[in-house]
C-alpha cells in the first residue's frame, strides 16, 4: 500500500496512463480498493494467493503456460491495458 | 562496534521482513533503513520521528525570467529536453549537469542544491532508528544511504552501543555499493527461484569476492523448490559462503507485514524459530570477532 502510493506518484509526475493489479488480494485488507476507488485509479485485475504459482516462478516457467484457469482473467487484462493505452 | 547488512539482490525476498525480525532480537543495537527509494521498515517499526533534516544530493537549474532574453541556447543544449518552450526548467527532466548554466550569453541560469529527500533518527520499540525518504523520481540514492549509515554509527558511538543492522538497498547498483563499503559483515537474502539464483550470484561476487566482506545467506521460503535451494548450498560452499540458515515458505510473512509488526512478534511458529536461529548464528559470529 505504501510503495502503491509511492509508484502512483511517480507515474503521475510522469504524466503516463496507469492502472493497478493486486497479487495475494484474498491475504490483504480492502484498502487497496478504496484507495483506487478514491483516486479513480482503474483496478485492472485481483489475483489470490496460490502457492502453484511460486512454484512455477521458481522454475522459471510463466504460469499462465502450466494453469490454463489463468489465461481467461490475463487476457482480459491484456484487452483492458490496450484499450486504455488507445484511449 | 559492528555494522551487518542485509541484502537481497532480487526484491520481494523477505529482506525487510527478516531485518525488523532481528530488530526485534537484537540487544544493544540502532537500526538503518538504507533502503531509501522505496523505505519500508518503519512499516513495521514505527519510528517516532526525533530529527528531521533535508538532503540535497545535486544541483538543479533555475532559469531568471528576469534576465531571460530567450534566445534558446539552452534549449539547444540541453540534453534532456528539460527545458520548457517558455524558459522553465523541468525539475524530474533535469540531471543538473550545468551545461546551460556554461552556455547562456547573459548568466540568467543559475544552479542551486536541490532539495531531494529527508533523512531522520528517530525512536523505536525496539531502539534508535536511522532513516531517510528519497522524494519521488528523485537520485543520488547512494550519496543518502551514506548519510544514513554515517549518522547511525555516529548514534550508536555516541550511545555506547555495539551494533548496527543495516536493511540494505535492492539491486547490485549504486546504492548497494553504498550500503556495502566497509561494513562488517553481510546477509544475504536470497529464495529459490531462478531470479533469486541469478541475482543471489551477482551479488554476492560483489560482496564477497570483490569487497571481501565476510558474507553469509539465507534462503528464504526454501521449501518452493528444494532442487534450486540444493544448488545454492553447493553454490556457497563453492564460494566460501556461510549458509545461515534457510526459512520455509509461509504466508506469516505477508499477514505480518499487513499487520505492521515483525514476523517474530507476530508468529510464535516455526519461521519465526528459523529467523531466531539464523539470528543467533551471526550474532555469535559478530561477538566473537570472527569478522574484523
Amino acid at each position: 500500500m505504501h510503495d502503491l502510493k509511492l509508484a502512483v506518484e511517480m507515474v503521475r509526475i510522469l504524466n503516463i496512463p496507469f492502472g493497478v493489479v493486486v497479487n495475494r488480494a484474498d491475504i490483504g485488507d480492502n484498502e487497496v480498493d478504496k484507495y483506487c476507488e478514491s483516486e479513480k485509479i482503474p483496478l485492472l485485475m485481483k489475483l489470490n494467493h496460490d502457492r502453484k504459482i511460486a512454484e512455477a516462478y521458481s522454475e522459471g516457467t510463466p504460469f499462465t503456460l502450466v494453469f490454463t484457469e489463468y489465461r481467461e482473467k490475463f487476457k482480459q487484462l491484456y484487452q483492458k491495458i490496450q484499450r486504455r493505452v488507445e484511449l | 562496534m559492528k555494522e551487518l547488512t542485509i541484502i537481497s539482490g532480487k526484491g520481494g525476498t523477505g529482506k525487510t521482513s527478516i531485518t525488523g525480525s532481528f530488530a526485534a532480537l537484537a540487544k544493544n543495537k540502532v537500526l538503518a533503513d538504507c533502503d531509501v527509494d522505496a523505505a519500508d521498515l518503519h512499516l513495521i517499526l514505527w519510528p517516532e520521528i526525533k530529527k528531521r533534516e533535508e538532503f540535497t544530493g545535486g544541483k538543479i537549474a533555475y532559469i531568471n525570467n528576469d534576465m531571460c532574453t530567450s534566445c534558446g541556447k539552452c534549449v539547444e543544449v540541453c540534453q534532456f529536453d528539460a527545458i520548457s518552450e517558455d524558459y522553465v526548467v523541468d525539475p524530474v527532466s533535469c540531471e543538473g549537469c550545468s551545461v546551460c548554466v556554461h552556455f547562456c550569453p547573459v548568466d540568467a541560469i543559475e544552479f542551486n542544491p536541490a532539495v531531494n529527500g529527508e533523512w531522520y533518527i528517530s525512536d523505536t520499540r525496539f531502539g534508535p532508528m536511522v532513516h531517510a525518504r528519497l522524494g519521488i523520481a528523485e537520485e543520488n540514492s547512494g550519496k543518502l544511504v551514506s548519510i544514513v549509515r554515517q549518522q547511525a554509527k555516529n548514534l550508536a558511538e555516541q550511545q555506547g552501543l555495539d551494533l548496527v543492522i543495516v536493511d540494505g538497498a535492492p539491486g547490485v547498483g549504486c546504492p548497494v555499493i553504498s550500503s556495502l563499503t566497509g561494513t562488517n559483515a553481510v546477509l544475504i537474502v536470497t529464495e529459490p527461484t531462478l531470479s533469486g539464483m541469478h541475482d543471489l550470484k551477482r551479488v554476492a561476487s560483489l560482496a564477497n569476492d570483490h569487497f571481501k566482506i565476510p558474507t553469509y545467506v539465507c534462503v528464504n521460503k526454501f521449501d518452493l523448490n528444494t532442487k534450486l535451494t540444493d544448488q545454492v548450498e553447493v553454490y556457497c560452499r563453492e564460494h566460501d559462503i556461510v549458509l545461515a540458515g534457510k526459512i520455509r515458505y509461509d504466508t506469516i510473512f505477508t499477514e505480518a507485514m499487513i499487520h505492521e509488526k515483525t514476523v517474530v512478534e507476530y508468529s510464535d511458529g516455526e519461521v519465526s524459530k528459523e529467523i531466531q536461529a539464523i539470528w543467533e548464528r551471526l550474532s555469535a559470529d559478530l561477538i566473537s570477532n570472527k569478522n574484523k
